[in-house]
């Protein structure tokens, strides 16, 4: 009988940190924008 | 937000917890000989076969969850789509092609089919990130195609498909009830009724 370890992968971390990375970037950029029409 | 994180740590303390439950595969994971064991359903994706199991399970539980606050999902979404992935994804595969399952990944990738769908939120296309996700999830068992273990990868494959498709078309079906209920509330304060 087969035992199906139900892991996630090191691919898929990666996968999921890179897309964490790019998403805390483009929050910043949307709160730079913001800040800059503030000024503005 | 945090909310979510205390949940995911609730969780792995519990996955923690039960890793040092003696002769916890062989009492909880999900086994096709032990199908009247009803209580398997709902322990199967708590049990962790060995100590990196355990661990890249772990990673990927605080990663989604560090993600769905960065997307500021909010934690009834999140729970329900964990949990329910979790419990009922693998079980139509389980059913078809009869093997032992164990581990969080299915909830995990109901998890990122969640943030899928949220990533929206963010300008990002979700065709993109569905796309990716497949791909790395079939990853394991194209490198794995004339070994020994595809049969075994394609499985784990096919169940981790079948966790992120759970994720996404639970969270459409919760959104669309939820849309449903605020047009009512709505249409109650409006005076649509009287």
């Amino acid at each position: 009988m087969d035992i199906i370890e139900l892991s996630v992968g090191a691919t898929v971390i990666s996968g999921g940190a890179f897309l964490l990375t790019y998403l805390k970037k483009i929050k910043n950029k949307m709160k730079r924008s913001v800040l800059r029409n503030n000024e503005e | 937000m945090k909310k979510i994180l205390v949940f995911s740590l609730a969780l792995i303390l519990i996955y923690v917890g039960v890793f040092f439950v003696p002769g916890r595969v062989e009492r909880l994971s999900l086994m096709p000989d032990k199908i009247t064991e009803a209580w398997r359903f709902l322990t199967y994706s708590f049990v962790h076969l060995d100590i990196m199991h355990l661990i890249e399970n772990i990673a990927g539980l605080t990663l989604i969850a560090l993600i769905a606050v960065e997307l500021r999902i909010a934690l009834g979404d999140f729970s329900s789509v964990y949990l329910s992935s979790g419990f009922l994804s693998v079980i139509p595969l389980w059913f078809m092609m009869s093997f032992t399952a164990l581990g969080a990944s299915n909830a995990i990738f109901g998890g990122f089919g969640l943030i899928s769908q949220e990533t929206r939120k963010f300008g990002v296309k979700v065709w993109i990130i569905i796309l990716i996700a497949t791909l790395l999830i079939f990853m394991k068992s194209f490198f794995a195609i004339g070994t020994g273990e595809f049969s075994s990868a394609i499985k784990q494959s096919l169940s981790h498909f079948f966790g992120f498709m759970f994720g996404i078309c639970f969270f459409f079906l919760i959104s669309k009830i939820r849309s449903i209920s605020m047009n009512k509330k709505r249409s109650v304060l409006r005076g649509d009724y009287r």
